[in-house]
């Protein structure tokens, strides 16, 4: 079972690493071909240009543009979601193996926070296209699975003070969406911000970018939220009290602030735009610094 | 053009794209003061600039960004431990350990606050300045939610179904009538509330998950209720995060809580490879004599009775010491949980206090597998010292089980090595509150986020073929699969027949 685990990871590692290449060279070589499988981005760019122009006439004309063709675009959206099948599937045989959810030691968490990516990766294509975005989002998985590579994928049984099934799943796995949610929000504003630089064709607008970002947040915020507090039931639970400013607990708390403060800003005059892509960036690289923080700080969660 | 006067007042968010879009008197929110008054400022215009100021949402995404800031300095800089940031001289000795890190700055940055940063009173305005302003945000905006969702804005003047961000326009082969039964039929089949606009023949309005923004009402009251329960814990609660009892010892908890701790019996295994993997301690609770509870006692199974809670947290080695004065009396009896390490672990160590002899007093012995030259597994070291003199002890001897040492007119006894466990004690009053808002906060902020109010203005007119023409508008951001949607809407009245369906 550990076995299939580590091949399965390893297999969705490659695939991973092959669909981002494809899409980089998909993005830089924009021909025809191409342009046609991003007519969806195509269609909300077009679509979102508002503000003084007359209404879009509809008379029996379809709303919505019929999917790609089976070009090398249609072949890597496939990639990424075997990838994600055997993701799930190594986290789930690993599970299997070991008796309780992958979330026990570096390893365990690397490898599941690259799953939470990927999906999030896979439903926000569904949705949005994100084929350019995917320069900036697929490299994140692909290095949190070779860093989950260069630790031991040991299965090592739970610490005392882990050993509450229900609510470590529970806890982790609403980081884990969160996460995940936050590297699409994550791409969407290193597009947002560089795109004025960028000379190439077939980026999304400005104004979708800025929607996927929120739209991202939309999912990372309330599993931060749950997150937060369901590590406060545990910690009151295994410690006897629901907070204890322990650091690792202390920068999920910033992290919070960070996403909390993007969803004000939004709605603020003067932080709109730029300002709040900048934050959508430095709550990314604050979830890093929870993650790997560990490593930096001992505390109370220096097992995880 | 047109000009529509709006049939009713309506309080106007001049943040609202709707409201900036449909309405002007958004202008009317900028106060101008009357001309020829004298320039005093009265209390209440005092009072309404400050209750400005904190629903500013600029200045509550200043507080935000301010304590984000805060709480990472907290992170980045050790926090002195709890009981040591109350007592001036644990401080400073603590402050000690950190100065060969920060050097000059240790001082200068222990006084802004930066080693207690939690308590500081940097963080402390800035929070309940935040907490003001989530209130003043928060009432502020009520009127309004509620007016948007029980008597939302129907009317729309003519020129908002050119400007507004969504704007489709779909001709019908259908008179003016059958459009707008179609339309209507059409929303409503897509579970839109739809009101018609009095004021204006042939005009709808519809909306989706009409209360979506009382969610942030709740969110932003969970957040105070969570700071109100954090306060509460904070004056009213109790938390010993230290409070180790020896196996075979009771051990009053003090603070006039009338409880007392017994530990009858203490257990820990290991996996193979060393590591724990689980650790009980037998517990009893006595309150004013009584046995109020008696249970076994785990990391994530801790034992509670009336409104304390008592948690497994560490166990170590413990010595058994009996104190007697030189007429026999007894000074101190029971366990030294040997609990403190030195700086290079090779020792563990247990200090006791004896205030009224103004006597310190330190057993040490080789830490859990350490090897030392100097003491040999077994023996424990004495070392006492005067309470108030430097630090060179008045003695210090090495004693095995069962040998005496008397020093300074006392006599110790090292009685055996026994086990501690290591306990938490807590009280927290505010708990309850804590969880009611952390409840709500969850609750409020999935269903700000997961529903959203949706919002689409029809128009229709009339063409010269017999045909209509029906526009939809709507000025929400961020929503490209609603406006998808009402695309998708749009094509289908335009015809039933060809239009894809989602
Ligand atoms: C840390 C404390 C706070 C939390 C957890 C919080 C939470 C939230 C959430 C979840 C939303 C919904 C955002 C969206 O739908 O996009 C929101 C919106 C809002 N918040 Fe806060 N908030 C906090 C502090 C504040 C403060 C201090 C103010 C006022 C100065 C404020 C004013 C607003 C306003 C006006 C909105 C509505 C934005 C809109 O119209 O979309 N919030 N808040």
């Amino acid at each position: 079972m550990l076995e299939l685990s580590r091949i399965c990871l390893a297999a969705a590692t490659v695939l991973l690493t092959l669909a981002l290449v494809s899409n980089v060279v998909i993005v830089l070589t924009r021909n025809t071909a191409a342009r046609k499988a991003a007519a969806k981005e195509a269609a909300l760019v077009g679509a979102s240009g508002a503000g003084g122009a007359a209404p879009e006439r509809l008379a029996a004309s379809p709303a919505v543009v019929e999917s790609p063709s089976r070009g090398l675009g249609w072949y890597t959206d496939r990639t990424i979601e075997i990838s994600l099948v055997l993701l799930t599937v190594g986290l789930a045989s690993r599970t299997f193996a070991t008796g309780h959810a992958p979330f026990a030691n570096q390893y365990e968490f690397a490898c599941s926070f690259a799953w939470g990516m990927t999906l999030a990766y896979v439903f926000f294509n569904h949705r949005y296209r994100l084929r350019t975005l995917s320069l900036a989002i697929l490299p994140l998985p692909v290095l949190m699975l070779l860093y989950a590579a260069t630790v031991g994928s040991e299965a090592v049984p739970l610490m005392p003070a882990l050993d509450n099934h229900l609510l470590l799943t529970l806890h982790v796995a609403t980081a884990i969406l969160g996460y995940g949610a936050a590297a699409v929000a994550f791409g969407a504003a290193v597009f947002y911000l560089i795109r004025p630089y960028l000379k190439l064709r077939g980026l999304p607008s400005e104004e979708l970018l800025d929607e996927i970002g929120y739209r991202a947040v939309v999912i990372t915020f309330p599993m931060l939220t749950i997150m937060i507090i369901l590590g406060a039931v545990w910690a009151d639970i295994a410690w006897g009290r629901y907070w204890s400013w322990d650091p690792k607990e202390t920068a999920s708390l910033v992290t919070w602030l960070i996403y909390g403060a993007y969803l004000h800003a939004r709605v603020s005059r003067g932080w709109r735009g730029n300002r709040s892509a900048g934050l959508l960036i430095l709550g990314f690289v604050a979830i890093l610094f929870t993650y790997y923080g560990n490593l930096f700080f001992g505390g109370l969660h220096a097992y995880a | 053009m047109s000009i529509d006067t709006s049939p009713r007042r309506q309080p106007v968010d001049p943040d609202d794209p709707v409201d900036r879009a449909v309405d002007d008197t958004a202008d009317d929110l900028v106060v101008r003061r009357p001309h020829g008054r004298e320039p005093d400022i009265s209390v209440g215009e005092v009072a309404r600039r400050i209750y400005r100021l904190f629903h500013n949402k600029r200045f509550g995404l200043f507080l935000i960004l301010a304590m984000m800031v805060l709480t990472l300095l907290g992170v980045l800089f050790p926090q002195a431990p709890d009981g040591v940031r109350s007592d001036p001289e644990l401080m400073a000795s603590w402050l000690e350990t950190v100065r060969p890190t920060f050097r000059g700055w240790t001082t200068p940055l222990a006084v802004l606050g930066i080693f207690s940063m939690f308590s500081s009173p940097a963080f402390v305005t800035v929070v309940s300045l935040l907490v003001l302003s989530i209130i003043a945000c928060t009432t502020h905006r009520m009127p309004l939610l509620w007016q948007q969702s029980m008597n939302p804005r129907v009317h729309v003047r003519d020129t908002f179904f050119d400007r507004a961000r969504l704007s489709v326009a779909a001709v019908l082969p259908v008179g003016r009538d059958e459009a707008i039964e179609q339309v209507r039929s059409r929303l409503r089949g897509r579970r839109f509330r739809v009101l018609a606009d009095e004021t204006t023949p042939g005009r709808l309005y519809a909306d989706q998950n009409r209360f979506a923004p009382v969610g942030t009402i709740i969110a932003h009251t969970a957040f105070v209720v969570i700071l109100a329960g954090v306060l509460i814990t904070g004056q009213f609660g109790l938390q010993l995060n230290n409070f180790p009892v020896t196996i075979g010892t009771t051990r009053a908890v003090g603070y006039d809580t009338g409880l007392a701790v017994e530990a009858r019996a203490f257990s820990d295994t290991y996996h193979p490879d060393g590591r724990p993997a689980d650790y009980v301690s037998e517990l009893v609770l006595w309150h004013d004599g009584v046995e109020v509870a008696h249970q076994d006692v785990r990391v994530n199974t801790p034992l509670r009775w009336g409104g304390y809670s008592v948690n497994q947290a560490s166990f170590g080695i413990a010595a058994m010491f009996a104190v007697t004065d030189a007429a026999g009396a007894v000074v101190h009896e029971g366990g030294i949980p040997l609990q403190y390490a030195t700086p290079d672990e090779l020792y563990s160590y247990g200090r006791v206090e004896l205030a009224d002899r103004n006597l310190v007093f330190y057993v040490i012995t080789p830490a859990s597998g350490q090897v030392t030259p100097d003491i040999r597994p077994g023996e424990a070291q004495l070392e006492v010292y005067a309470l108030d003199a430097d630090n060179t002890p008045i003695d210090t001897q090495l004693l095995t089980p069962g040998a005496t040492a008397t020093i300074a007119d006392l006599t110790f006894t090292f009685e055996r090595e026994a086990q501690y466990t290591g306990l938490m004690v807590s009280r927290d009053p505010g708990a309850l509150w804590v969880w009611i808002g952390a409840a709500l906060i969850m609750i409020g902020t999935c269903w700000t986020m997961f529903l959203r109010h949706h919002r689409v203005w029809t128009r229709v007119t009339p063409n010269d073929d017999g045909t209509t023409t029906v526009t939809f508008a709507s000025p929400d951001r961020h929503d490209s699969v609603f406006q998808d949607s009402i695309r998708t809407l749009a094509a289908q009245l335009a015809d039933p027949a060809d239009a894809p369906r989602r």
